[in-house]
């Protein structure tokens, strides 16, 4: 009987240490995210609902941040224009938060929203390690239709459009970054959606 | 193996262990996984990127003996999200009647008659804790997400 529990205790000293085939620490895992905060309030400002979540950077996006910050003998950045731009697109579940090709053209492109449903010119706070966007208010009736049930979000370039407008500048600036596949949200009338963003890079 | 031998074995394999459990991290092992699943998240350790949090309002509806029914507009957004993958699971959990919007929490969880449902879950792909969530009851005075 002894005997038995010697082994069952070697078998459990051996668990102890055999690596899991997933052996990604906290401290291995990448650390740029992107999260975002939704807030949903009604006409007197009582928050309905809150969501905080986090992005999927997109390849377009991904190359255009080492672009813009090393120098490979090209000049494959040649517009100044940097991300500044927040859109709300209708699609429950927008595509490029679960496909990193997802590209700007397919954002808009998914987006049935065609008024304005952007934010640009939005001059980011950064620190040693963040960008933040600060809040941005989308208000129903103004940024979209009354009771439009907002399914995600985009960051990218306005293009210098006067905000708000329609969709993320598909030329001559910033490309499609980061979406969000939010919890959708519908937005009624007199009500609004402030929207947070903010990127880490530690 | 004689009686002696066998004490001897069992006394040095528990060594082993003590030794292995004092200066193993087991975070990133067999044993850890197991633990895990006694345990649960520390969710102040779990990546920002793999946590969604969400905030509804709740508001008391009626109470009997130790249970509260509150209402809880915007509960569908949180449990129908494609990240969920326990929202069904979570709703049994409170209860919830999606027609009428409430959920019922015992009365211990609620302080006052309006107060914030806080709903955390760790998405599917996360390395660790996957599809874990919790649920928690705020003051509804407090605005930290």
């Amino acid at each position: 009987m002894l005997k038995f529990i010697g082994f069952a205790l070697i078998f459990l000293g051996f668990l102890m240490v055999l690596p899991t085939t997933n052996s990604n620490t906290q401290s291995d895992l990448p650390k740029m995210y992107g999260i975002a905060t939704i807030v949903l309030k009604d006409s007197t400002g009582n928050i309905l609902f809150e969501n905080v979540i986090h992005n999927q950077v997109v390849d377009v996006g991904t190359t255009y941040m080492l672009e813009q910050t090393f120098s490979d003998g090209g000049t494959d950045v040649s517009d100044a224009s940097q991300v500044d731009t927040m859109c709300v697109t209708d699609a429950l579940v927008p595509d490029g938060a679960g496909n990193d090709g997802e590209t700007t053209s397919d954002f808009n492109t998914e987006n049935g929203l065609t008024g304005n449903n952007c934010i640009g010119g939005i001059s980011f706070i950064t620190t040693s390690t963040t960008a933040g966007s600060g809040t941005r208010t989308f208000i129903a009736g103004t940024h979209f239709p009354d009771g439009t049930t907002v399914g995600g979000i985009g960051i990218c370039g306005d293009n210098g459009a006067l905000s708000p407008f329609n969709n993320c500048s598909e030329a001559g600036d910033a490309p499609l970054l980061a979406v969000f596949n939010t919890a959708d949200v519908t937005v009624n009338t007199g009500e609004s959606v402030d929207i947070t963003y903010t990127l880490t890079l530690d | 193996m004689n009686k002696k031998q066998e004490k001897i074995f069992v006394l040095v394999a528990a060594a082993v262990v003590i030794v292995v459990f004092a200066f193993t991290p087991w975070s990133n092992n067999y044993f850890g996984l197991l633990l895990d699943t006694f345990t649960g998240p520390n969710w102040d350790e779990v990546n920002p990127h793999d946590v969604v949090k969400n905030v509804i309002p709740i508001t008391l509806i009626d109470k009997v003996d130790n249970n509260c029914k509150m209402s809880a507009e915007n509960l569908d957004n949180v449990i129908e999200h494609q990240y969920f993958v326990r929202g069904k699971e979570f709703a049994q959990a409170v209860n919830y009647d999606v027609k009428n919007n409430t959920i019922v929490l015992p009365c211990e969880m609620v302080d006052d008659e309006k107060s914030r449902l806080h709903v955390w879950y760790i998405i599917e792909e996360a390395p660790r804790h996957g599809g874990t969530y919790k649920y928690f009851v705020t003051p509804w005075n407090d605005t930290v997400p």
